[in-house]
């Protein structure tokens, strides 16, 4: 079910296996997307970043003068996050690839020549600034303030973001502010480069039901931008993060071999763990589950190929990423709540106790499912596209 | 609860809920368990003491007893409301052991001491997915003076700050005074039903009942706790529920309530509706323990266990859901919620078995099928 299996891609592929096997931190993952746990595991990350767009495995979609290769195959990205997934290594942060994306199709020379080589360094991090406490399935109502300071001066931004992934590590943001309030909602947003060290930019840490920290709330109280904080032209912001959304959704791919991981430590615990005195995985009801799991990944994992060849192809749907999406993140979380019910007395125990099984990994696999049906357009948003877009129901 | 009538049961049982609602809302505040839990304490005495005064802890015992109602039914709302709240007091435990207690007839004083809420107790006992059995590596051993235990349980539930502890040990069942047991915090999935590691060196035991006495004692035991675990559970459930409609009440999107997006309230709905029934499930249990065992009374409770256990994760995790980013976070108390329901799946026994158990007996008490009807290959 690989993606250019039997073709040159399956040689680029090992490759990518070899390389992330002696290169990737040696740091566990959690499930999901998940910040650096302390200064360590960031500085691993930024290395690890580096690393990747050093052996142009990372990038490679850029322009050649950035550091692409130009007729670069889309698709090896996708195959590089995949094989980054199966070794169960960080990924690579997502704000920094959407804000490069971003600066690509929108920003100005001067821009890219500042910020990309920082973030194929690794030096640089981004957090993404979107979302707002009114303004999250409905984005486009977002508040936050940016207000011209006259003949080609800057910007001063006043507002506060929410849930933003990487914000306590992260050297830059790219953040949405209007611009025009009384422009339609959609038209009068417009898309900023923030350096996070201004003066007026507070980030708290907030925790996560999991109790892990992975975002933030970011305070911007008279932050004033230069004139050359602007990516694009004002009012263009909900274009240029449309493009981000897209992308973001479109990394379903990789994390469908999460499931697939998933799966193989669902057969793995259930051999271990035994009911009525046999190994739980002798039980016919847990062979029939664990199977119509696995093939759920299947089907999961065909989505989402065909929507990356879609959007890769330009002949994709509209509706072709949420149903990916919303598929992914349903059977995540049903994954992990079978695997709960597996290790049946045990489930009770969690990460710190000795006994817990694999490590309590399944409860926090378990907890921070939540995510995935809530962040990046939340379960409900996704099903209201399918209707509407793809089925044709009224709205 | 013989000598009320249906109306007398309805009132006391309002009055029962109304002051545990004023005195929880007091002692387990959504602020003051946070501040609870994330400190890592295990016990709350103050709580304890204010149940105790209450009545809480003895409603199924009988005045006679010690207790204050003689009733599994008032007990069962108590513990709704108790579930509700969150609140760290191990009745759940409690209950059990006095189930067991009253079944055998013997150690009143214990009882009337865990009654009045002088004394707690905690079970400790080997986990199944089927629910209790005696604690494997626990060895019981007789001497010329009585009987001492040596091993170590793994998982003892709501044990911090116990008194007492009920040990399955081989054939037998033991009490134990706690103190002379080392009890281990045990990192759990839900902070507000602690569990404990036991492990007992040479502790002296008081057997309870006879060997062939044991596993009818830890199945009333069982019982007991199910029927509490599931009450817990509705609680949890009714809160999450109220939790999930006032957000959806108040919460703007695209220009209106998100109440108003029929995802949502369809969802609140099926909340609602999943929890009156688990209500009523838990209720019919309840009664038919405050009646003699028969095959019945297994079939209401792993009936109403299962689906009030089922229920709560269902609609804890709706709760989450319906708040989309905020509930996401530790701030929200959503997230407790549904580590209570999530614990409470895993603790006595696996809803599933529970559903197998009843259908077992269900199937075993119903006519045989007619010859007619054939067999399906
Ligand atoms: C782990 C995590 C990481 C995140 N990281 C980032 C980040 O780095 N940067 C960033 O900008 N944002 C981030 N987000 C924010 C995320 O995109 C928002 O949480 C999401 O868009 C939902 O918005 P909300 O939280 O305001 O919920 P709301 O929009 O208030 O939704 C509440 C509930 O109402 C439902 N609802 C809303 N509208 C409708 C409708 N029209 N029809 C039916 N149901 C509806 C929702 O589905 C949900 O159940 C993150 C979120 C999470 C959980």
């Amino acid at each position: 079910m690989e993606l250019g299996a039997g073709t040159p891609l399956e040689h680029f592929r090992a490759d990518v296996r070899a390389f992330v096997a002696a290169h990737a931190p040696g740091h566990q993952v959690r499930s999901g997307v998940r910040s650096p746990e302390n200064a360590e595991e960031y500085k691993d990350l930024q290395r690890w970043t580096a690393d990747l767009y050093a052996a142009g495995y990372l990038g490679a979609d850029w322009p050649g003068e950035w550091g692409g290769s130009p007729g670069h195959d889309p698709l090896r990205g996708v195959v590089v996050a995949e094989e980054i997934a199966r070794a169960r290594a960080p990924m690579p942060p997502s704000g920094s690839s959407l804000a490069a994306n971003a600066l690509i199709g929108f920003g100005t020379e001067d821009q890219k020549a500042r910020h990309l080589p920082p973030i194929r360094s690794g030096g640089h991090l981004w957090c993404q600034l979107f979302s707002e406490p009114d303004a999250g399935s409905d984005l486009a109502s977002l508040r936050t303030r940016a207000v011209h300071d006259g003949d080609g001066g800057g910007w001063t931004v006043n507002g506060q973001k929410l849930w933003t992934t990487n914000g306590q590590w992260a050297r830059y943001g790219y953040l949405l502010a209007r611009t025009d309030p009384e422009a339609p909602k959609h038209k009068g947003i417009t898309a900023f480069i923030l350096d996070m060290a201004l003066p007026g930019v507070t980030v708290h840490p907030l925790r996560e039901l999991t109790g892990t920290s992975d975002f933030n709330e970011v305070f911007l109280d008279d932050v004033r931008l230069p004139a050359d904080a602007l990516i694009g032209a004002p009012g263009q912001g909900w274009t240029i993060a449309n493009a981000s959304l897209a992308q973001e959704r479109n990394g379903v791919g990789a994390s469908v071999v999460r499931l697939q991981l998933a799966v193989q430590d669902l057969i793995r615990d259930a051999s271990a763990v035994r009911i009525d005195g046999r190994p739980a995985l002798e039980h016919d009801d847990v062979r029939q589950q664990i199977a119509r799991l696995s093939a759920e990944v299947d089907a999961c994992a065909l989505l989402a190929r065909d929507s990356t060849l879609g959007h890769l192809s330009g002949r994709g749907t509209p509706t072709d990423a949420p149903m990916a999406k919303l598929f992914f993140s349903e059977l995540n979380l049903r994954i992990a709540e079978y695997a709960l019910t597996l290790l049946g007395p045990a489930g009770v125990l969690a990460e710190g106790d000795p006994d817990a099984v694999a490590h309590g990994r399944w409860q926090d696999a378990y907890l921070y499912a939540r995510a995935y049906t809530i962040a990046g357009g939340s379960s409900e948003i996704m099903r209201n596209i399918i209707a509407e877009r793809g089925l044709g129901l009224p709205r | 609860m013989t000598g009320h009538d249906l109306s007398d049961t309805a009132e006391l049982e309002g009055d029962l809920r109304d002051g545990l609602r004023r005195l929880l809302g007091d002692h387990c505040s959504a602020a003051t368990l946070a501040a609870w839990c994330d400190q890592g304490r295990r016990t709350a005495p103050e709580l304890w003491r204010e149940l105790a005064l209450m009545g809480i802890p003895g409603l199924p015992v009988g005045e006679e007893h010690g207790g204050s109602a003689g009733s599994w039914a008032l007990a069962a709302a108590a513990q709704e409301e108790l579930g509700r709240r969150l609140a760290p007091a191990p009745t759940v435990s409690g209950f059990a052991v006095q189930a067991a207690l009253a079944a055998a007839g013997t150690h009143t004083d214990a009882l009337a001491a865990l009654a009045a809420g002088t004394a707690r107790a905690a079970v400790a006992a080997g986990r199944t997915d089927d629910g209790w059995i005696p604690a494997p590596d626990l060895v019981a051993t007789e001497h010329a003076s009585g009987w001492t235990l040596d091993g170590t349980v793994p998982v003892v539930a709501e044990a911090a700050d116990a008194t007492l502890l009920l040990a399955a040990a081989g054939d037998r069942l033991f009490l134990v005074d706690a103190a002379g047991v080392r009890l281990e915090p045990v990192d759990a999935l839900d902070p507000t039903r602690p569990l404990s590691r036991a492990v007992l060196t040479a502790v002296d035991a008081d057997p309870v009942g006879d060997p062939g006495q044991a596993p009818r004692l830890l199945a009333a035991a069982q019982r007991a706790a199910l029927v509490a675990l599931a009450a817990d559970a509705v609680g949890v459930a009714a809160e999450a529920t109220d939790l999930a409609v006032g957000y959806a009440r108040t919460r703007r999107q695209f220009g209106r309530l998100i109440g108003s997006f029929q995802a949502v309230s369809h969802r609140c709905a099926d909340m609602a509706v999943a929890v009156v029934s688990a209500r009523a499930l838990v209720a019919a249990a309840a009664e038919a323990l405050d009646g003699p065992p028969d095959a019945d009374t297994d079939i209401a409770v792993a009936l109403a266990a299962s689906d009030a256990l089922d229920t709560a994760v269902a609609v804890a995790a709706g709760c989450i859901q319906v708040h989309g980013g905020i509930g996401f976070t530790w701030e929200l108390p959503a997230h407790r919620y549904l580590r209570r329901a999530k614990a409470a799946q895993s603790l006595i026994a696996q809803p599933d078995r529970l559903r197998e158990r009843a259908a077992r007996a269900l199937l075993d008490t119903a006519p045989p099928t007619s010859v007619a009807a054939g067999s399906r290959r």
